[in-house]
């Protein structure tokens, strides 16, 4: 597990994601305020805040989902503002869903393959004729989408890479999100509540999976979670948000007992505060 | 010879018997008529006749033959005539639903130069629209209605039908039913006799015609239905009866036709097939040597034939025929009209000449003299249907592909 | 209602087992051709939720660009090469123009309605099939066009090889064409299932089809993927229009109404978005017309396939493989 960093502001000078005076409203509701938020090359950040805070659309603006009213997105100093998100995911940034939403018409295997479509190239022609070199990548997304299941240990492994997705539980529909976004050899992944809906060990698990695939796997990872445990036992850094505007920002420890984060939460700042 | 797409035979029968009786009546009352038909309209150098046909839908197929042959009229004509015509189209979008005679009737009506009508085309498109016509004194030139009490009642009466406002330049119904039952029976001396129709007014009309000619001669045919979508026959091939020496297919798509003899000499089928008028296409419909089709007794030596021909890439396109026949009948009673009124000239006073028109075989083109009846004839003709020896004739089609008049 | 009934008892007795199995291969080889285009209807509803009413004007047009193709080389009765490079060439054109056509259908009609709301790409496919149609009505003078196909190869006007006799079942005969289309239709759709099971693209379609937004943000070109499966639902539907010109023998345009209703038809049955659901409800529905033609009469038979499609809804509204419908595009 990763210790929480004590001074995030001592990285490197040029953030790997980089959001600047970003605005979002829907319908003259204002979404995102005017939100500045850096993340670091490795280093793990999450996101807390009460129910309507904007967490959610802050991923969708990052993928592309819509983009932001102004402001400046940028991944590796390279702007993601406008891009379709086909194109983002490409770039570099890749999630999963608060909803889950694995493609459940596949299997398990074919769940990951899918997600590497991006990195090939593909024609009718070429995928009817099998070339050899077809052949080859087809053998190669395969061991990659294996290599990618294997990193969630025994929970994905073997016969169930066969079974359609849909038969799959809860725990390991979300591990086998991450898994399909981390096969679009992502540079950031942005992990929405990945904890939600866990049972105590299987959110331990999580938490320990999180620093590991920063640590093993060398992602970046922006994070948005509830559960304060896991967001205490991973994150270098933790950014609050209400109503789209950054109330707090810094250690785990410093933005729990930020006043204003406590107010935020009300009734439930007794799960900040633990 | 076109009918609006009907439902089963017998309702349709029992419709139209509806509609005989309450859409005449409806356009009987004179003085309403009086205005529009008595207005003065000046000849000029150019007159105007409307033409109302399917340009578009189901029917364009048969429509476009039918435009193809008026313009070729309106072509000689002005060549050779120092009072010109000119043909204003109505698309009768026949067999879309709605189909459109009754706003092109309207449209008719309502255009102040508008001396006569060629068309409409469908039967069913005469009853809806005849009634207009009638109240815009406009007289109607169809080169294809060809169901039978348009111009001759059930019960004989004349008033029943749009006496002196509608007139036929095609044989009816009932003289090509008679004509190819007679020649099923006295000539070809067939007994095993499959009718096959496609659903369509003109084609059980016809279908239901020569089933009952047949009966009379105590020949009991079997009866099948295809639609004008279809193009797989091979399971209607299945079903006709081995024994079957001829098939009658008063089909309206020749196309369709030579695919059904196609799939029934495929089969290993040896029945003969004999078609109507609709089918009546050389270069389409080519059952060679084994298939007769009823037709009119076109001259296809006929000069004026062969040159239509070289302008439309050698299709005869008979079907069309009539309907040059009717744009000729329409100018020669609107040019008599002008001449007689010193160059003005009123609906009534075209509409009145249209019986009196007479055109030799030859002017006419369908191989028969046109001139009108004023009264009924026979079993089935009546006022606005041919008289003389105007009726269709039997052709053979060789195992070259010639059409052959053998009857 | 009773005699109907004794009417048809009467006419399968007299059809016998011959006439029973000679239904039966003219509803397989018809089925087929429904098979091929239900595929494009199911497809393409799959990925988009799309009914595309002009799918089945892209095999009215697959027909007559086989028909081009034929007259080009100096039709059926002369053709100026050989019968077998002849039909390839023919299936090549029209698979390949179709497929174009279905691509550029939807790059032009249906994408910029992308977000609109669903009533508005109906409305759209509906007018690309008035257009489709009427255009090809201006284009043909609204004639049938003859392939002439049953004398294609044949000398001097009479039937050539593609209705020679393969094989004969009770004396009835199953001919060239008919192996060739039931043959290339189940040729085509193993190619289909195998790109959808097996490919990445198929891995891609499935998930566009099952989750857009999703797919899209894993870094798959949702447009592209979208445009791909209308180029196979096209080049399907091209290939169907060749085999009914070689098989029937005529074109015109309006051939793609009926058969594009009874193919959607089949992918209703079949469980719409399901491919397996299509194949195998296009042969069921060309089955119940051979059969409602030859024993009940030819006007029963679109009554009897419409009647059963109602009948069938009410039954089992997810349609035959309905509950599946999620495994494939």
């Amino acid at each position: 597990m990763a210790e929480p960093q004590p001074s995030p502001e001592s990285t490197q000078t040029k953030p790997l994601l980089e959001l600047e005076g970003v605005w979002k409203s829907f319908g003259g509701l204002v979404v995102i305020d005017n939100l500045d938020l850096a993340v670091n090359e490795n280093e793990i950040v999450s996101v807390i805040g009460p129910n309507g805070a904007g967490k959610t659309t802050l991923f969708n603006l990052i993928t592309g989902i819509y983009p932001p009213d102004s402001g400046a997105i940028r991944l590796d100093g390279e702007s993601l503002v406008g891009l379709p998100p086909h194109k983002i995911a490409r770039r570099g940034a890749a999630r999963t869903f608060q909803t889950l939403r694995l493609f459940l018409n596949m299997t398990v295997i074919e769940n990951v393959m899918a997600s590497q479509y991006g990195q090939t190239k593909v024609g009718i022609a070429r995928a009817m004729l099998r070339t050899p070199g077809m052949r080859r990548e087809e053998r190669e997304i395969r061991a990659r989408a294996e290599e990618k299941l294997a990193f969630f240990g025994e929970r994905l492994m073997g016969y169930r890479w066969d079974q359609p997705a849909y038969s799959l539980s809860y725990a390991n529909r979300r591990r086998l999100e991450i898994a399909r976004a981390m096969a679009t050899e992502p540079r950031i992944l942005l992990l929405d509540e990945p904890a939600a809906g866990m049972n105590p060990s299987e959110t331990h698990e999580i938490t320990e999976l999180i620093g590991k695939l920063r640590d093993d796997g060398g992602y970046t990872i922006l994070v948005i979670e509830h559960d304060m445990h896991v967001v205490e036992g991973i994150s270098d850094r933790v950014v609050a948000l209400d109503h789209g505007v950054k109330i707090a920002e810094g250690t785990f420890e410093a933005v729990a007992t930020n006043p204003r984060v406590v107010e935020a939460y009300l009734g439930t700042s007794a799960a900040v505060t633990k | 010879m076109l009918k609006k797409v009907g439902a089963v035979a017998a309702f349709a029968a029992l419709a139209s018997v509806l509609v005989a009786t309450t859409a005449w009546g409806s356009a009987k009352a004179p003085a309403r008529a009086s205005a529009a038909a008595a207005k003065t309209i000046k000849c000029g150098k150019t007159v105007t006749i409307g033409i109302a046909y399917p340009a578009t839908g189901p029917a364009a197929s048969l429509g476009a033959p039918q435009f193809d042959w008026a313009s070729y009229a309106k072509k000689r004509w002005n060549k050779s005539h120092k009072l010109k015509i000119k043909l204003v189209v109505g698309d009768t979008k026949l067999g879309d639903s709605p189909g459109l005679a009754v706003p092109v009737a309207h449209s008719f009506g309502s255009n102040g130069k508008m001396l006569a009508v060629v068309g409409p085309a469908g039967s069913q498109e005469v009853q809806d629209s005849i009634g207009i016509y009638k109240k815009a004194g406009l007289v109607a030139v169809s080169g294809s209605a060809t169901r039978i009490f348009l111009t001759r009642a059930k019960t004989g009466n004349p008033r029943e039908t749009p006496k002196g406002y509608f007139f036929r330049t095609v044989p009816n119904d009932g003289q090509q039913g008679d004509a190819v039952a007679s020649w099923i029976h006295n000539k070809l001396k067939f007994k095993h006799v499959y009718i096959i129709d496609d659903e369509e007014a003109y084609s059980q009309g016809l279908a239901n015609q020569v089933a009952a000619d047949l009966a009379k001669f105590g020949v009991t045919a079997g009866r099948n239905h295809i639609s004008q979508q279809q193009q797989d026959f091979s399971s209607v091939v299945t079903a006709i009866p081995a024994n079957t020496q001829l098939v009658y297919i008063p089909w309206q798509l020749p196309g369709q036709a030579q695919t059904f003899y196609n799939q029934l000499h495929a089969a290993g089928r040896h029945a003969k097939i004999m078609g109507s008028d609709g089918t009546d296409a050389p270069g389409t419909f080519q059952p060679n040597g084994n298939g007769y089709v009823s037709g009119f007794p076109v001259d296809f030596t006929s000069s004026v034939l062969k040159s239509f021909m070289k302008a439309h890439n050698h299709q005869p396109e008979t079907f069309g025929i009539p309907s040059y026949t009717a744009t000729l009948v329409a100018a020669t009673a609107i040019s008599k009209a002008c001449k007689a009124g010193h160059g003005k000239t009123t609906r009534a006073a075209v509409r009145k000449r249209v019986p009196k028109v007479k055109l030799s075989a030859k002017a006419g083109l369908l191989g028969f003299g046109i001139q009108f009846l004023n009264k009924n004839k026979a079993t089935y003709q009546g006022p606005g249907d041919m008289g003389g020896t105007a009726n269709f004739a039997i052709y053979q089609i060789t195992s070259g592909g010639s059409y052959k008049r053998v009857g | 209602m009773h005699l109907l009934l004794f009417n048809i008892i009467d006419q399968i007795r007299s059809l016998g087992w011959g006439g029973a199995f000679e239904l039966l291969r003219n509803g397989i080889v018809l089925g087929s051709l429904y098979s091929l285009i239900a595929l494009g209807y199911t497809m393409i509803y799959g990925i988009l939720k799309l009914l595309n009413f002009a799918h089945g004007d892209v095999y009215m047009v697959g027909a007559f660009l086989g028909f081009g193709v034929l007259t080009a080389f100096g039709g059926a009765l002369n053709p100026g090469i050989g019968l077998v490079p002849l039909i390839i060439i023919m299936f090549a054109v029209a698979m390949l123009g179709s497929g174009v056509l279905g691509v550029g259908i939807e790059r032009f009609a249906y994408r910029p309605l992308r977000n609109a709301p669903r009533i508005a790409p109906l409305i759209a496919a509906l007018g690309v099939s008035f257009f489709l149609e009427n255009s090809a009505q201006l284009m043909t003078n609204g004639f049938q066009y003859n392939y002439d196909a049953f004398q294609l190869g044949g000398k001097n006007g009479n039937f050539g090889p593609l209705f020679d006799p393969v094989f004969t079942v009770a004396g009835n005969p199953v001919t060239v064409v008919q192996v060739l289309v039931v043959g290339s239709a189940v040729t085509l759709m193993a190619a289909l299932i195998f790109l959808v099971s097996r490919t990445r693209l198929g891995k891609a379609m499935r998930a566009t089809a099952f989750d857009q937004e999703a797919a899209s943000m894993m870094g798959i070109d949702t447009d592209r993927v979208i445009s791909s499966t209308f180029f196979i639902a096209s080049v399907l539907a091209g290939a169907a229009g060749v085999m009914y010109g070689l098989y029937i023998g005529t074109t015109f345009y309006f051939m793609g109404f009926l058969a594009g209703l009874k193919a959607f038809t089949a992918a209703v049955v079949g469980g719409i978005g399901s491919i397996v659901g299509a194949m195998v409800a296009g042969v069921l529905v060309g089955l119940i017309e051979s059969y409602a033609i030859g024993y009940v009469g030819g006007q029963w038979s679109d009554i009897v396939v419409f009647g059963i499609l109602i009948l069938f809804m009410i039954v089992r509204p997810t349609g035959l493989f309905g509950a599946q419908a999620i495994q494939k595009v």
